[in-house]
Formats: structure tokens, C-alpha cells, sequence
């Protein structure tokens, strides 16, 4: 297209618009006298008595020459567009939480069942199942708390405890799930309303998927085996807060113990490469009747996500085998923890070293499914669930803490630890050790979501969690 | 010899709408009522149905979905006069922002009576045990129903003195405010029936009308008030050693409630609502308020919109209330130390932070405040008041321009040293010591507002006419900033000009002048509008040179000051 092209296009012939121009002046006086197009609308549609009065008038709608009226002119247009507010649907939803309409997501229950998922054992997967919870039946003498869980790895869990439970308000109590933290220790609820606690509690786990690399520190990789571990056990608790830093417990009771052949099909069964001498308890799981005493002394600032502050807990137990004088023994275990604030309440270095010794009669063993452990999300991150066993453990674990933000706390950490089998010492210059990097999510109280980053010799570990390490 | 008769009528269509459509947008700058000193947005309206918002939601929604900075374009504020001012709706009401108040008007606030009658019990009507304040609703013999709050138990006095002072400065800006008194009470005061007491004029008809006030339990249960559970709300609360126990009596607002308004947007059921709460100046400038209050807690959940009048003929009144949360109160308590300093959630930090394997500490976290356990965590010396933050977002304070800080500055500024100390007397903290603290802090933060804002912009203000027209006509004003102390002196530089206010041009009336004093002569000139272009000379304070347009209308004998524009 030429230049010239385009000018001739542009060009107007105003010679043609010469019999139009009334009509133009027409028209363009028609729309002067209008109302200025998004400034002065007229009312789409006003209340009654304006409707009447525009309704009663044949004059042009007028430019409004006050403020008071261009607003109040807007105002009468918005008349007839109300609409009430329409909340979207997580808005509506949260707003009947936030009015106890609905119980809050952890306090959904039907009839005292609070459906939940949870791990039931290392290694077990995702447990999807139910608590059940009824505090205070009775005039508040009575509690009942129950639970099932079957998960993705074929666990199962089932329980009941019927008695005074340490609880607060109407929250489900806390618990320990045992197989899952190395020991019981440190899970007194400080907040308990009762300074008392005395229940009667059965549990039973069907863990189909158990791991088990031999005993010692010399336990090797390759083998990894698998074995089934049936377990019940009936017992009564008793305990006493005697002051927010001190708490002893007791318990004793009935142990029953199964051992079958594992599920793991990736890998072979714990009685295919291992024996009775090398795994003990193998062949013959005797019932066990069992007394445990634990103290324990917290001077932490806030048990659930501690900034500053200690706790200590050692606990006594004895397990006498029924029926043979093949595994009686007894075991001592001390745990303590420590945080400290480095130079601001944002950094912390969390420490904790944990021992736990077993000592066997004379001529008696410790069964090996009833041996401690390290490797897992709470102690040995690095390394498998339940990769070094033994009579005694020892581990030391460091973090450095630090927030981010309130919510959100980044750790670097460094497992190290050994494990020593019957009639040895342990050898603190032979550790194994790990390191690696997390991230947690907390509120003021706890944390409720850990993603650890674990590396050691062996392997490189992701650890989803929804409770603190220690 | 039309050939393209549709073409040119097209044309002549587009014309006429050019024409028109240039014509619209040169609307009259002054309108014959500018500038207007009342809003008039109270029409009557049908009763709207009551709006029930979600504080996880609303912390949610400003948090993530950042509603202040979904435009790009921030506009000014909509819903002020031609001076800048805020007129005077059913929002706001000027108070000490159009003249000072006495300090006697201080002092009362927006108390109507003496607070709730002791001489009887006082009947619960319902009991909140949860949530950020256990309290209950009561009614006294007067039949007037209140909501009572506690103080923490380690923080005698931190709340109830925190929400009466805070009440008073928040009426005194010009905002709705419920009446906010200062109680005492004795655990035997309080009955759960008509039958335990004298209940006053007209007992027989409510104990036969009463209805026993109900709970909600810890299970989400509604279940009759016990005096179990009230015995329960008194063990977490703060009781003095004589029985007596300190509370707020917050009397109920007039009305209906109508729930919560937003920060941005407006209430699609309230015709009378037509500006963007987000572009509304009050509150833009509810922000400088907060800030030197540390009102951290100001959000929607803590405002209330009641229907006022009768049914069909009443309007929307909008009310700030719940300031538990100010100074150094966190309302359960003490303010944590993040409060007005950082949003609960705010990413620049926290990637410095985890980057830095935190190492890089938030200066806040070392910031040293006194032992006071009525006053909690207040602090002068480490405040910069821009830097200031609400809890989480506020779509209207992340909006505020430097005019809406400017008007709120300048109210600020009216308060005295002696208006702030009877003020903070209002909140009766015993430990004297505890009460003059608070009382310099707020000095203290009260001098920086007024140093930052007003080295922000030309500080100009208070312009009026004096003399005769024709002959002695001065235009006359005060340097805020000069009050303050933010320089020694100041020259101002001036233009006169004519104003066309249809067309909104401008004709010079002569070169730029200047002048120590500040005091104008204004032109002989028969021009309907004159305006003068002023700008404050200072080497102190660079910013003022920032230019301040003051529009005259002169087309009476009685000229006056019509409209005031800053650059910002």
C-alpha cells in the first residue's frame, strides 16, 4: 500500500457530510444532554418513592450540580443491584468450624470415633483407622480410649484403656506409639488436668513386615530379612505428676509375643538366614510378664517444640519369661535431652544422647524382637528402620534449629550411635553416624508436619513425620 | 450527492459520541456543595441479612491472595471532600480531626453512662469459654446488656486497661467505638437466673421470660450455663486478692448486628456502601492509628456493622471494636514480640533467614522492654512507624498514599502530652510507674508519626481567607512541619493562576513569588476560581518542596477555600 493510498483513505470527504450536518448538531445535542457516560448514571432501578417521583416527571434527567446529590445518586443506582454476600465454599465451611457448627478438622468424630491415619510402626506405612474416645464418663472418674488402624504394609493395631487417662479437656490423650519411638520416655502430658493416672490397657499388633539385619553392630546390609511379629500385651498403668517438672509412672503386665514368617516378598524371611544363637527368640516366643518404673524430670520451656531447657527420664524394667529360664533380663535406660538457645530464642541446638543396656541372667539371652534398636525417624535418620539391634544402645543426636519463620523451622542435624550384642561393650570409637538437612512445620506447641533429608554410608532417606524427632 | 450514506451517518454517529463523550468527562471539579462536610450515606435502606466472615479465611485470603495488590493502578482515596477531608458518614465522624477536643470529651469518649449498674447481680445471658477472651454477656438491672472480659491471670490489669485507653484514642480519631467501661465484679455477682437475685423493674416478667443462657462446650455441644462452667472461666482469669475481679464491660452496640465488614470491596446488600473500603481514607489511615497504638489486631474480624433504625428505614453503621490487642497487650497475653513488626506470615525474612542458616537475626527478637505486667510489650525507641504491621495484610493499609498518612498524621498530632496522660489515666493501672510508661511511649511514637509523615509531603495546612476582597484578601496557613519541629524556617514559593472549572485549565496570573511568612496576598481577579501553586523552600526537608494546590472560589464577595491537592 502506497502512501498516497493511505492518505486518500484517511482523507474525509467532508463534502458528503454537507447534507448531514442537521442531523449531526441533532444528534450531538441529544447526547450532550445526557448524563455523562459512567459518572451520573441514573438509578438502574430506585426504591418506590423515587420510582414514583422519576416515574411522575417528564423532565430530562438533570447533571447533578452537588456533590451530596452525584453521590446520593450512585447510591440510589446500587438500589437495584443488592444482592446479599455469597461466601464461596471454603469460606462458608470455615465459617461453621469457627462456630462450632462443625468440630474443628481434629475434633471431627462421630459418636467419640475420630477417624485418623498414622503411622503404627516404623516401617509399617500410612495407617488409616480410628480412635475412640470417651473422657470423663462418670463424673469425669471414668475414661475409655480405644483404637484400630490397618495400614498400607498390611499393620495392624488394635487397643483399649478403660481408667483415669491422662487428658486435657475433651483432646484425645497423647501417646506413644512403642516400636515407633526407641522408648516411652518423654510422653507425659504435662498438661493433663489430673496429677493421677491409673488405667487398665490391652493392645495387639499384627506388624507382618518387620526388619531385622542380625544383631551387633556388624549387622549387615544384605541381610536384610523379613519376619512377622504378633504381639498382645495386658497391663496396668499407674502414674503420678507430683509437679509440672517431675512425673513417675508404673506399669506391669502380661507380654505375649508370635513370630512368623515375613510378608516382604523383596526380600527373604528372617528364618531363612538367620537361626535360634543368632537370633534368639526365633524358634520359641514364651509369654513375659514385665514391671516398668520410669522418671522423668522436664525443665523444657515447651515440651512440644522446646527452645530452651532439659529433660531427663531413666526407667527401670524386668521381663521374666513364663514357663522357661531361657530370657529373663532386665533393662535400665536413661535419656536425656537438652536445648539451648544460641545467642537468640530463633536459634536452637537440640541435643539428646540415649542409652539403653539389657542385662540377661545368668545363662539367659534377650529375645531379639524385644531388643532395642537404632535406624529410623526418631534415632538412626540415615539408616533403615531397625538397622542395627542389640542388648545395648547407645546414640547422640545434634541439631541446630532454626526459625525462619514462627511456623516453619529448618534443621541440619547429625545422627551418630552404635549398638553392642550380648557380652560385649559398646565402642564409642566405632559409630556410625548420619547427617542431614529438615524442614518442620510447628505451631507454639508442637510440631505437626517434619520432612527430614538423611544421609549416612548406606543410603539417602526422605522422612515425612507428623511429630518431632525429639 | 451523498454516495456512501451509511458510511458518512456512521461517521456522524462517531462524532457525535467523540463530542459527547469529551464533553462528559469535563465534569465541574467543584461542585455547588464542595466541599461537603457530611456524607450523606445514610439513606434508608431494607435491613440487610447479617454476614458471617471467617477469620481463617480472611487471614488466608489477604495473606495468599494479597487482595490489596490484585490492581495494579492504586487510586486515591474516593470517599473525601475537596480539602482532603473525611466527611462525616456513618464510618466516621470527626472528632479531633476538625477541632480539639477537651479534654473532658477525651476523657469520656463514647461512654453514655457509668457502665453496668452494681447495685444488683448482673444475669448471664452467655459464656464464651473459648476462643482468644473467656467472657460473658450479662444484663444489669438496668435491663442494658453488656460483654464482659478478663484480664490474664499472670497480667493484672494488661487488657482491661489496654481496651479503655485504646477505646478513647479510637473514638477520639472518629471512629464508631462501642462503650467500653472499666468494671469490677465479685464471683457471686454473677447469676445464671432471675430467681438468685434481684433483677430489678419488671422481675416478674423476666424471670418468666428468661431463658437460661446456654453454652457451648468443649464437645461443640449447647448445653444450660452451670455454675461449674463459670467457676471454670474465673480459674483462668486474673482475680484480684479482694474477690474483686478487674473486667471490660463492653456495652452492647445499638442495633442489629449485621456482621463483619471486609477491608476491600463493599457490602453488595448496602447501596449506601459505594466506595471500596480499600480506597475509603479512614481507613488507609487506620493504619497510622494502629500503628501508634500497635493495634496489630486490626482486621475485619474485629469490626462490626450494625442496622441502625427501624426496620426498612434505618442504615449501615460501621464500628472498629475488640482493642485487646494494643499497645502491649496480646489480649490473652503479652503482645508476642513479632506484633507490629512483621506479618505472621512475610517471605523476604524468612528466605533471608533460612538462607543465612539463621544467622541473620530479625533485629525485633532482641528489642528490650520494660517489667511491667499491666503494660506488656510496648516500646517506643524501636518503632518506625511506615514499617509498622497489622497480624497479616490489610487490603486498605497496604493501599494508604502518603495524603492518607498526612490526614491521619495531622490527627494525631492534635493530641497533646497532657490529652495522652489523661487519656492513659482512663485505664486506672495502679502501678504508677507502669502508667507513666505507657503514656511516654505513646509520646515517644506519637513525635515519630509526626516526624515521618510530615517530612514526607508539604506539610501545609490549615489554609483561610482573611481581609476583603478587592482590596486586603490574604491567604493564610501554618507549617505543620514548623510546629513540629521539623526545620527552624521555611520560604514558600507561590504561582497564582485562574481556574477554569469546566474545563479544568489554568491561566497564569503572574511568575512564581516567594514569601518567608506564611501569608499570601491574593489577585485582584474576577475569575470564579483562583488556585495558587505553593512549595516549602527548606534544606532541612527536601520533600516539602513536593507542591500543594489551593483552589479558591472566588466568584462571591465571601471567597473561600474550596479545595486543597498535595503531590505526593
Amino acid at each position: 500500500m502506497t502512501r498516497n493510498t493511505v492518505k486518500k483513505r484517511q482523507r474525509i470527504r467532508w463534502d458528503l457530510l454537507r447534507p448531514a450536518r442537521p442531523l449531526a448538531m441533532i444528534l450531538s445535542l441529544a447526547f450532550i444532554s445526557a448524563p455523562a457516560i459512567g459518572q451520573e448514571k441514573p438509578p438502574a432501578s430506585p426504591p418506590e418513592e423515587e420510582q414514583k417521583t422519576v416515574a411522575s416527571t417528564t423532565e430530562p434527567i438533570k447533571k447533578p450540580q452537588s456533590r451530596h446529590e452525584h453521590w446520593r445518586r450512585q447510591r440510589l443506582g446500587k438500589m437495584g443491584r443488592l444482592e446479599p454476600y455469597q461466601p464461596g465454599f471454603v469460606e462458608r465451611n470455615l465459617v461453621m468450624m469457627e462456630k462450632s457448627e462443625r468440630p474443628g478438622f481434629m475434633d471431627l468424630n462421630f459418636w467419640g470415633f475420630y477417624p485418623r491415619i498414622q503411622i503404627i510402626s516404623r516401617g509399617s506405612g500410612l495407617g488409616f483407622g480410628t480412635r475412640f474416645w470417651k473422657p470423663d464418663i462418670k463424673g469425669g472418674r471414668l475414661d475409655v480410649h480405644g483404637s484400630a488402624f490397618y495400614s498400607t504394609r498390611g499393620y495392624e493395631f488394635y487397643d483399649l484403656q478403660i481408667g483415669k487417662i491422662p487428658h486435657r479437656g475433651k483432646q484425645l490423650p497423647l501417646r506413644s506409639w512403642k516400636g515407633d519411638d526407641v522408648y516411652e520416655l518423654g510422653d507425659i502430658d504435662r498438661s493433663a488436668f489430673s496429677r493421677f493416672k491409673l488405667y487398665a490397657s490391652f493392645r495387639y499388633r499384627h506388624l507382618p513386615q518387620e526388619d531385622f539385619f542380625g544383631l551387633g553392630p556388624q549387622a549387615r546390609l544384605q541381610d536384610h530379612s523379613s519376619f512377622l511379629l504378633q504381639d498382645a500385651s495386658y497391663e496396668i498403668v499407674a502414674g503420678y505428676q507430683f509437679s509440672p517438672s517431675m512425673a513417675l509412672t508404673l506399669s506391669g503386665g502380661l507380654l505375649q509375643f508370635s513370630i512368623g514368617r515375613g510378608e516382604n516378598e523383596d526380600i527373604p524371611t528372617t528364618q531363612e538366614l538367620f537361626d535360634e544363637p543368632t537370633a534368639p527368640g526365633l524358634t520359641r516366643q514364651p509369654d513375659f510378664t514385665h514391671f516398668t518404673s520410669q522418671l522423668l524430670f522436664d525443665f523444657r520451656d515447651e515440651p512440644g517444640n522446646p527452645h530452651r531447657g532439659a529433660m531427663f527420664a531413666v526407667a527401670f524394667s524386668r521381663f521374666d519369661d513364663r514357663g522357661s529360664e531361657e530370657f529373663h533380663f532386665h533393662r535400665f535406660a536413661f535419656d536425656a535431652r537438652g536445648f539451648l538457645p544460641l545467642g537468640s530464642h530463633q536459634r536452637v541446638l537440640a541435643l539428646r544422647a540415649l542409652t539403653i543396656v539389657d542385662e540377661a541372667a545368668s545363662g539367659n539371652r534377650v529375645p531379639f524382637y524385644l531388643q532395642e534398636s537404632l535406624g529410623g525417624s526418631h534415632t538412626f535418620r540415615g539408616f533403615d528402620s531397625f538397622r542395627f539391634r542389640g542388648e545395648k544402645v547407645i546414640l547422640f543426636q545434634a541439631e541446630y534449629r532454626w526459625e525462619a519463620a514462627p511456623a516453619l523451622e529448618l534443621v541440619l542435624f547429625s545422627d551418630a550411635g552404635t549398638v553392642a550384642d550380648a557380652g560385649s561393650r559398646l565402642e564409642l570409637s566405632n559409630l556410625e553416624a548420619d547427617y542431614g538437612f529438615g524442614f518442620r512445620l510447628k505451631t507454639f506447641r508442637s510440631t505437626f508436619f517434619r520432612l527430614d533429608l538423611a544421609r549416612s554410608r548406606e543410603i539417602t532417606r526422605t522422612l515425612i513425620r507428623f511429630s518431632t524427632s525429639f | 450527492m451523498m454516495k456512501h450514506p451509511t458510511i458518512c451517518s456512521v461517521m456522524i454517529l462517531g462524532l457525535a459520541l467523540l463530542t459527547g463523550l469529551s464533553y462528559s468527562q469535563t465534569t465541574r471539579k467543584f461542585r455547588s456543595d464542595d466541599p461537603l462536610v457530611a456524607d450523606p450515606d445514610r439513606l434508608p435502606i431494607p435491613k440487610p441479612e447479617p454476614v458471617d466472615l471467617s477469620q481463617i479465611y480472611d487471614f488466608l485470603e489477604n495473606t495468599f491472595a494479597h487482595r490489596a495488590k490484585k490492581d495494579q493502578e492504586i487510586v486515591a482515596a474516593e470517599n473525601v471532600n475537596t480539602l482532603g477531608e473525611v466527611p462525616d458518614s456513618s464510618w466516621f465522624t470527626n472528632r479531633m480531626g476538625r477541632q480539639v477536643m477537651t479534654l473532658e470529651e477525651l476523657v469520656r469518649g463514647p461512654d453514655q453512662v457509668d457502665g453496668p449498674d452494681r447495685s444488683g447481680p448482673w444475669l448471664i445471658l452467655g459464656v464464651k469459654s473459648e476462643g482468644i477472651t473467656p467472657g460473658f454477656t450479662i444484663r444489669d438491672v438496668r435491663d442494658d446488656i453488656y460483654f464482659i472480659k478478663f484480664d490474664p491471670v499472670k497480667h493484672p490489669q494488661l487488657t482491661t486497661s489496654t481496651e479503655v485507653i485504646a477505646t478513647k484514642f479510637f473514638y477520639a480519631f472518629g471512629y464508631n467505638v462501642p462503650e467500653n467501661y472499666l468494671s469490677f465484679i465479685r464471683r457471686q455477682d454473677l447469676v445464671i437466673s432471675p430467681d438468685e437475685g434481684h433483677c430489678g423493674p419488671g422481675c416478674e416478667i423476666k424471670r418468666h421470660q428468661h431463658r437460661r443462657a446456654t453454652f457451648v462446650d468443649e464437645e461443640g455441644k449447647d448445653r444450660p450455663v452451670t455454675h461449674a462452667d463459670i467457676d471454670n472461666i474465673f480459674q483462668k482469669v486474673f482475680q484480684g486478692t479482694d474477690g474483686r475481679t478487674p473486667v471490660i464491660a463492653s456495652r452492647r452496640l445499638f442495633g442489629a448486628p449485621l456482621g463483619h465488614f471486609k477491608y476491600y470491596g463493599t457490602r453488595s446488600d448496602d447501596p449506601n456502601d459505594i466506595f471500596p473500603h480499600e480506597n475509603r481514607r479512614e481507613l488507609r489511615g487506620l493504619r497510622v492509628f494502629s500503628a501508634w497504638l500497635n493495634h496489630d489486631d486490626s482486621r475485619s474480624i474485629n469490626s462490626l456493622d450494625m442496622y441502625v433504625g427501624e426496620p426498612g428505614k434505618g442504615y449501615v453503621k460501621h464500628h472498629l471494636l475488640d482493642f485487646g490487642s494494643c499497645l502491649g497487650s496480646g489480649s490473652i497475653k503479652v503482645q508476642s514480640r513479632r506484633a507490629g513488626n512483621e506479618y505472621m506470615i512475610e517471605w523476604g525474612p524468612t528466605l533471608k533467614s533460612a538462607l543465612t542458616l539463621g544467622i541473620w537475626d530479625r533485629p525485633w527478637r532482641h528489642v528490650k522492654y520494660p517489667e511491667y505486667p499491666a503494660v506488656g510489650r510496648f516500646e517506643g525507641d524501636f518503632f518506625q512507624p511506615h514499617l509498622w504491621r497489622p497480624e497479616y495484610p490489610n487490603p486498605a493499609f497496604e493501599r494508604m498514599q502518603m495524603e492518607d498518612a498526612f490526614w491521619a498524621a495531622r490527627i494525631v498530632m492534635q493530641f497533646s502530652d497532657k490529652m495522652i496522660r489523661a487519656v492513659v489515666r482512663t485505664g486506672q493501672i495502679v502501678d504508677a510507674g507502669a502508667e507513666q510508661y505507657v503514656a511516654r511511649t505513646l509520646i515517644k511514637r506519637r513525635d515519630k508519626i509526626v516526624h515521618y509523615y510530615l517530612a514526607q509531603i508539604n506539610p501545609l495546612d490549615d489554609f483561610q481567607l482573611t481581609g476583603v476582597k478587592g482590596a486586603s484578601l490574604r491567604l493564610e496557613f501554618e507549617n505543620l512541619g514548623l510546629k513540629a519541629g521539623l526545620a527552624a524556617a521555611g520560604t514558600y514559593e507561590y504561582q497564582w493562576f485562574r481556574f477554569d472549572n469546566e474545563l479544568h485549565s489554568l491561566e497564569s496570573l503572574g511568575e512564581v513569588s516567594s514569601l518567608k511568612q506564611p501569608s499570601f496576598p491574593v489577585p485582584n481577579d474576577q475569575a470564579a476560581y483562583l488556585m495558587v501553586r505553593i512549595r516549602t523552600l527548606s534544606p532541612e526537608q527536601p520533600e516539602w518542596k513536593k507542591k500543594v494546590e489551593v483552589f479558591i472560589r472566588n466568584n462571591s464577595q465571601r471567597p473561600t477555600v474550596v479545595g486543597i491537592e498535595r503531590e505526593s
